[in-house]
């Protein structure tokens, strides 16, 4: 909408590296302040630029909390989300975009209600049913609470995905004597990879940064994820702000070379899914 | 067919439908753990809930909040999504960096956050110093609100600004052409051809944000706690304490039910004046 004047080209990049400074600086922040190291952490902690490469701080918190087995069980938890989330949303999304049956848009509308819910109302009862299978303050436990928040969501994305896949793609394979197996996982599936990518990648982020689910349904330290780990170590007054910080950039750092390799996924779930749904 | 719904259906029920039944009959009971004999109360609870001074202020607060937060980040992510949908080098790069606020967790986002923050050693209070003004406690009995919502922008707004964009990209380009033939101007070509196109859109985005926003636990309590003096204590945070820190877990799915309740008819009349020209059940 900006001509193409100098002025307007000007006014962009100052938009531009605006943006950039409003959401990396952050980011930035948090990775550089712990490597200052307990010489320069509290002398230097306003100097923009990095001043020291220390890992002190990032050493300690490593080696004196149990942050490697939060890290563990963090990717335990969301690796099995993803991988159910995955293949349940595909089959229910699939089933409703190409079959008619009763209570169909019940089950579409009721998803959309899943998807409402406080996930404080879930997570009660939700803990009265683990006590009750014995499954209460494990990892299996959590990951079957994470499902219902990312299960809604990738039923509801894929449902969008489905749609847009012709059905006479599926008939002519049929037509050709392969089995409604056969047709679905040699001739579907690799049309919508993107939109299972992008459930995966939405499923992984939502379970590895979940705080309210975990806090409330694991309680012992074995079984702790990094959100409530993290959290854990800065309601404990033994270590101080420079680990607290070492160990949120150590989970921001891969955090974002990971997501920089599928963010065009993500986003185009994101949208997709979520709007156009 | 029923092979492949079955395994999905039993998934779902397990983990939405039966969980929410059990929290509506949790609600008529009052249970002191989550594995002693509850007592039947009936309505009991509700009628305690509707003398309860304190949930009502959380309704307030929450409503602050989320109202707070979202039409910032409504605005926010706008204003971002119409500078990334421009023509400039790094673009791609540019997108990309702007959603990395969204995929952190929160628990980050508040030790990042405080620590930029921080009276002493927090490079904003050191700017704001600099400058000859006094620091600010942004934790404060005042402020603790507004920098909740802040940080709740902060991390939130990508959302939108993706959403947006997709939106931006699927308006055809001629009527910015003929607009311009016509001497309208930037502003009048945003204020007169991309907002109502994007109407339904917006609409849909304050909803889903809004819903997100008024059930939000995470960031509030990681920051506040929901003090000082309980002044940013919303209703998840009254859930929380209400079930599993003083143990009343009868009343805590009654606040809950409620606090759901009250969201939804406030999204119904949301929709009911909106009135988007088609509603979006399944696409």
């Amino acid at each position: 909408m900006l001509r193409k004047s100098l002025r307007g080209k000007i006014t962009l990049y100052i938009l531009a590296i605006t943006v950039f400074i409003y959401s990396f600086f952050p980011i930035y922040w948090i990775t550089i302040s712990p490597l200052r190291g307990g010489d320069g952490f509290f002398t230097h902690s306003t100097a923009l630029w990095p001043t020291a490469f220390d890992l002190t701080y990032f050493i300690n918190i490593w080696n004196e909390t149990n942050f490697p087995l939060y890290y563990k069980n963090s990717f335990i938890v969301a690796g099995a989300t993803t991988i159910v989330t995955i293949i349940f949303s595909s089959l229910i999304a699939y089933v409703l975009t190409r079959f008619r049956f009763r209570g169909k848009s019940l089950l579409l509308n009721s998803m959309l209600i899943g998807y409402m819910l406080p996930q404080m109302l879930l997570a009660i009862p939700l803990l009265g049913i683990f006590i009750s299978f014995g499954i209460e303050d494990s990892l299996t436990g959590l990951t079957i609470a994470h499902i219902a928040l990312t299960l809604p969501f990738g039923v509801w994305m894929l449902n969008s995905f489905f749609k847009t896949i012709p059905f006479e793609l599926e008939e002519s394979a049929w037509m050709d004597g392969a089995s409604r197996f056969q047709a679905l996982y040699r001739v579907i599936v690799p049309l919508i990879i993107p939109g299972i990518i992008s459930v995966g990648v939405f499923s992984f982020i939502v379970s590895f940064t979940d705080y309210t689910f975990g806090l409330m349904l694991v309680s012992s330290e074995t079984n702790k994820t990094i959100p409530i780990g993290l959290a854990g170590i800065k309601e404990s007054t033994s270590l101080q702000r420079g680990e607290l910080l070492a160990g949120a950039a150590m989970i921001i750092v891969p955090m974002v070379i990971l997501f920089s390799f599928v963010t065009k996924y993500f986003v185009k779930g994101l949208t997709s899914g979520a709007v156009k749904g | 067919m029923l092979l492949f719904l079955i395994p999905g259906l039993l998934i779902f029920g397990l983990v939405i439908v039966i969980p929410s039944g059990f929290a509506v009959s949790y609600s008529f009971y009052e249970a002191r753990s989550f594995v002693g004999q509850p007592t039947f109360v009936g309505l009991n609870n509700y009628l305690v809930l509707l003398q309860d001074s304190r949930f009502w202020r959380d309704v307030w607060q929450t409503f602050v909040y989320a109202f707070g937060s979202v039409s910032l980040q409504i605005i926010v992510g706008i204003v971002i999504a119409l500078v990334l949908n421009q023509q400039f080098k790094g673009r791609d790069f540019l997108r990309g960096i702007s959603v990395v606020p969204y995929i952190i967790p929160v628990i980050v986002v508040t030790i990042g956050w405080e620590w930029i923050l921080d009276t002493n050693f927090g490079v904003v209070n050191q700017f704001i110093s600099s400058i000859g003004l006094e620091k600010i406690q942004f934790v404060s009995i005042d402020l603790a609100m507004f920098t909740a919502i802040m940080l709740s922008v902060w991390t939130w707004t990508p959302f939108v600004t993706l959403v947006f964009l997709s939106g931006l990209q699927t308006i055809s380009h001629d009527l910015y052409e003929s607009a311009t033939l016509d001497g309208g101007n930037s502003w009048q070509q945003f204020w007169y051809i991309t907002m109502p196109m994007l109407k339904d859109l917006l609409i849909t985005i304050v909803l889903l944000r809004g819903i997100w926003m008024f059930n939000k636990f995470d960031l509030m309590w990681l920051l506040t706690g929901g003090g000082p003096l309980e002044r940013t204590e919303t209703l998840p945070i009254y859930i929380y304490i209400k079930t599993f820190k003083l143990n009343q877990v009868g009343y805590g799915a009654t606040v809950a039910i409620s606090s759901a309740i009250i969201m939804m008819i406030v999204m119904f009349i949301y929709l009911k004046v909106t009135s988007p020209t088609k509603v979006k059940e399944n696409g």
